[in-house]
């Protein structure tokens, strides 16, 4: 038995190899997150723009943004991936904040706001990217656990204190579990092969080659996600349906009752605060939106669609704008990154349109 | 809980630790430990059915028991026999019967709306059924003494490593390895760890690298031309293959740490001359299962027929073989599309030939290589079905490979780099099988004496698997039978 266990030892020069490389390498800045969303809030916050970003984590930049941006915000923008490239120049306000974050969801809406409230910041305007996983329980993603604390405070300010509950310390979150993860490995031997390890510049411009976090909050893709071929961007867009679930649609079969109360007393409590509540609808690739057309499992889609409408209709100092179709605003294959993100022209007709409606009598 | 995952990782270290050092004194400590250890393992792959695991053990244990002691055998023996067929009719098959008996009724112009269960089958069940259907046909064919000791009962029935996805382990094989105490064995648990780390490779990177591949080849086999359609048939035959021998070799593997020896399961089936053989080297324990308590009875019932009662006992023991898979019109025409295939080989007398490979040669002969292509090109026909979610898909995929863009450049929507390291991953494999096709399974290195050149391989072997595996828990595939 001691002959075996004794033969068991070898394999741990290749666990130390793999935490050593982890790391060392650190492909998401995991272990060293304070100290690199530090950089990036330092440029941002002096005006400037933060570019050759690569992952980091957005959730604790938004919280330290918030809580010192020099200028209070009139407009700003929360949701997901879909409205984080709104900028001051679309807004038809330089003082728009784009609080959007990857992968957001409801949870992340609320802290967001949460988070500004705190900051005391009482906007004139909020937009909201409503996104159909907003109302779906199963959305596969925790990343929302880092803004908890902020988006329980948020509940019980809106006056939806039934679904507070006590937060419960998962160890199993901890970053460093990350040291000893083998896809982390595969992430930092990668990085290491490309030699993508640049550090972050501060720069005026608005466009740059690598990927730039702006100091109003927008962010904007790197050249090469940019500039995607039409071909590409269509075998993206068919890619991307061709899987069980299209990302933010895991087992989403009904609209969740519980965020739906939860969505209907922010937006209440935002108008409440007499703000212009605007829910922006942002067209998919045609693509997606006929593949959601003609499946049965994605008419959540149009259900989240008509709620979302209702709410817009029905409740004072809220309204929609926009649509999830394409044929909406004319778009085809050219207007897209890929088969859910608009690229950067296209976000600026949306925008462009959402203030002309609130200049409508 | 799959055992390519850090969950498996720790729960094992815990048992391994529990089993050798702590309950290793007394057989019954030693069992007990092991089927608290099986109970865990299921009830982390879906605990709603434990109750139904015990339900069913306990059932059998003691039908096991009035088999030889009861004037009632005969009546008991036929409630073992009902108790197993009813589970998997129950949750396996009956829904598929209330379709198809609504549509056929439906056919003569009447009226038949029936609505289906849906039930959810528990994980596992058509191994751990066999298993005791076995043992109580085996005890009634007194080739098998019934197991008085409940514990080693129920961990048989529940034994972790082979529990949710087989080998299909009979009772003679394992309940006496149960019963009496396991001392440590050096060379068997080295032995095991070897086989594990070859099941590991197979799975993380053959298995789930082509799963990216083949699900959207296979869900969108519209939008491809013929080429890309054959690709994606090819690596689904290596993935299936991957996964399955991987997960048995694993299962194996994990059973010699703990010093038991389990069911071979695949004996390098891509080397086999025809289909016969063929399915002597894949799932031997199944096809050995259905061979020993299907075929040889139904042969000998045919025995009067000549060939074609032989073909009439293949073709049933086949539409078994296919219907144990699953409740689907796929599988049945799988495990009918296999009989046929047997028919040319009956009727000139070399279904039991059996040719040893390659004598003493490094490689296999022109001839042997065009008997394995074939083989494999009937068996990877035969994917398409095993993949195809209904019949319609299967025909619709089939047919797109027959079109002129055959010859076209397949389409790759994604990564070209995993692909080159997926099917750098199946020639790693074919290759040292070939070369170790005479051995117990694809890492046994008593050849190699140089520890140095030992280590190099496992170094190599563990960093390939680290850097170009899938790390994303993907289920074995052989987990929804």
């Amino acid at each position: 038995m001691k002959k075996f266990l004794m033969k068991l030892f070898w394999l741990l020069p290749i666990m130390l190899f793999v935490v050593f490389v982890n790391w060392k390498q650190d492909p998401a800045n995991l272990f060293r997150s304070e100290e690199y969303i530090g950089k990036i809030a330092s440029i941002t916050l002096s005006g400037k723009q933060a570019t050759e970003v690569t992952n980091f984590d957005e959730r604790n930049y938004l919280r330290k943004m918030i809580s010192s941006l020099p200028v209070k915000p009139k407009t700003i923008v929360v949701g997901a991936s879909r409205s984080l490239m709104i900028d001051q120049g679309m807004g038809g306000d330089s003082s728009l904040y784009n609080a959007s974050l990857s992968g957001g969801s409801l949870e992340e809406i609320l802290a967001a706001y949460y988070l500004f409230r705190q900051a005391e910041v009482k906007p004139e305007r909020v937009i909201i990217s409503v996104d159909p996983w907003l109302l779906n329980d199963h959305y596969d993603s925790d990343l929302w656990k880092e803004l908890e604390p902020e988006y329980l405070s948020c509940l019980e300010m809106i006056g939806a204190k039934e679904y507070v509950y006590e937060p419960v310390n998962e160890w199993s979150s901890s970053v460093y579990w990350e040291l000893i993860s083998l896809s982390y490995f595969q992430e930092s031997i990668q990085r290491f092969v490309r030699g993508d390890t640049k550090d972050i510049v501060s720069t005026e411009q608005q466009f740059n080659d690598g990927a730039t976090k702006r100091c109003d909050g927008s962010y904007m893709y790197p050249i090469g996600y940019r500039g995607r071929s039409p071909e590409m961007v269509l075998r993206n867009a068919e890619s991307e349906i061709a899987v069980k679930d299209v990302k933010g649609f895991e087992d989403f079969k009904v609209l969740s009752k519980k965020r739906k109360v939860i969505f209907q007393k922010l937006v209440s409590y935002m108008a409440s605060e007499g703000a212009d509540v605007v829910l922006l609808f942002t067209p998919y690739h045609p693509i997606t939106y006929d593949y959601f057309k003609r499946t049965p499992r994605y008419q959540v889609v149009f259900q989240a669609d008509t709620y979302f409408r209702k709410l817009g209709k029905e409740l004072p100092g809220v309204r929609c704008s926009g649509s999830y179709d394409p044929e909406y605003y004319h778009f085809d294959n050219t207007n897209f990154y890929d088969g859910v993100h608009c690229d950067y022209e296209a976000v600026g007709l949306i925008m462009e349109q959402l203030v002309q409606e609130g200049k409508k009598p | 809980m799959v055992f390519n995952s850090f969950d498996f990782a720790i729960f094992f270290s815990i048992f391994f630790l529990g089993y050798w050092l702590v309950f290793n004194r007394k057989t019954i400590w030693q069992n007990s430990f092991l089927l608290i250890a099986c109970y865990v393992f299921y009830a982390s792959a879906d605990y709603r059915f434990l109750l139904f695991l015990l339900g069913v053990s306990t059932l059998n244990y003691w039908i096991g028991i009035q088999l030889v002691k009861s004037k009632w055998a005969k009546w008991f023996f036929r409630l073992g026999m009902l108790q197993g067929i009813l589970s998997l009719f129950l949750f396996k098959y009956l829904d598929f019967f209330i379709q198809f008996l609504s549509k056929l009724i439906g056919a003569f112009g009447l009226h038949a709306e029936w609505s289906t269960l849906q039930l959810i089958a528990p994980v596992g069940i058509s191994f751990f059924t066999f298993r005791m259907l076995s043992y109580l046909i085996d005890i009634r064919n007194e080739k098998t003494e019934p197991c008085r000791n409940p514990i080693v009962f129920f961990s048989y029935v529940a034994f972790f490593p082979s529990l949710l996805s087989g080998p299909i382990d009979k009772a003679q094989l394992l309940i006496p390895q149960l019963e009496k105490q396991r001392n440590f064995d050096y060379e068997m648990a080295v032995d095991g760890l070897r086989q594990f780390l070859w099941g590991l490779f197979k799975k993380v990177l053959v298995a789930d690298g082509c799963v990216a591949f083949t699900n959207l080849y296979f869900d969108g086999f519209e939008d491809y031309g013929a080429s890309t359609l054959l690709l994606g048939a090819v690596l689904y035959t290596f993935q299936i293959y991957a996964d399955f021998s991987g997960y048995s070799d694993m299962a194996i593997g994990i059973s010699k740490v703990m010093g038991l020896r389990i069911t071979k399961n695949f004996d390098f089936p891509f080397f086999a001359q025809n289909i016969a053989e063929f399915w002597r080297r894949w799932h031997i324990s199944l096809t050995s299962w259905l061979t020993e308590y299907v075929f040889t009875p139904l042969s000998i019932q045919f025995r009067d027929w000549g060939n074609n009662g032989l073909i009439l006992a293949i073709l049933v023991n086949f539409l078994l073989v296919g219907m144990w898979h699953g409740a689907n019109w796929t599988f049945v025409l799988f495990g009918l599309l296999h009989g046929l295939y047997y028919i040319p080989l009956i009727l000139t007398g070399k279904m039991n030939k059996r040719k040893k490979l390659s004598k003493d040669k490094r490689w296999p002969t022109a001839k042997e290589l065009m008997n394995m292509s074939l083989t494999f090109i009937l068996f990877m026909v035969s994917m398409i079905l095993f993949k195809s979610p209904d019949l319609e898909a299967a025909w619709g995929y089939f047919t797109g490979i027959f079109d002129k863009s055959l010859l076209g450049m397949p389409a790759i929507p994604i990564s070209r780099f995993m692909l080159i390291v997926v099917v750098a991953g199946i020639f790693v494999m074919l290759f040292v099988e070939w070369l170790q096709r005479k051995k117990d399974h694809g890492l046994v290195l008593s050849g190699v004496k140089n520890s140095f050149v030992r280590l190099a391989i496992y170094y190599g072997l563990v960093y390939l698997i680290i850097r170009y595996g899938s790390w994303d828990n993907n289920q074995f595939i052989y987990f929804q039978f």
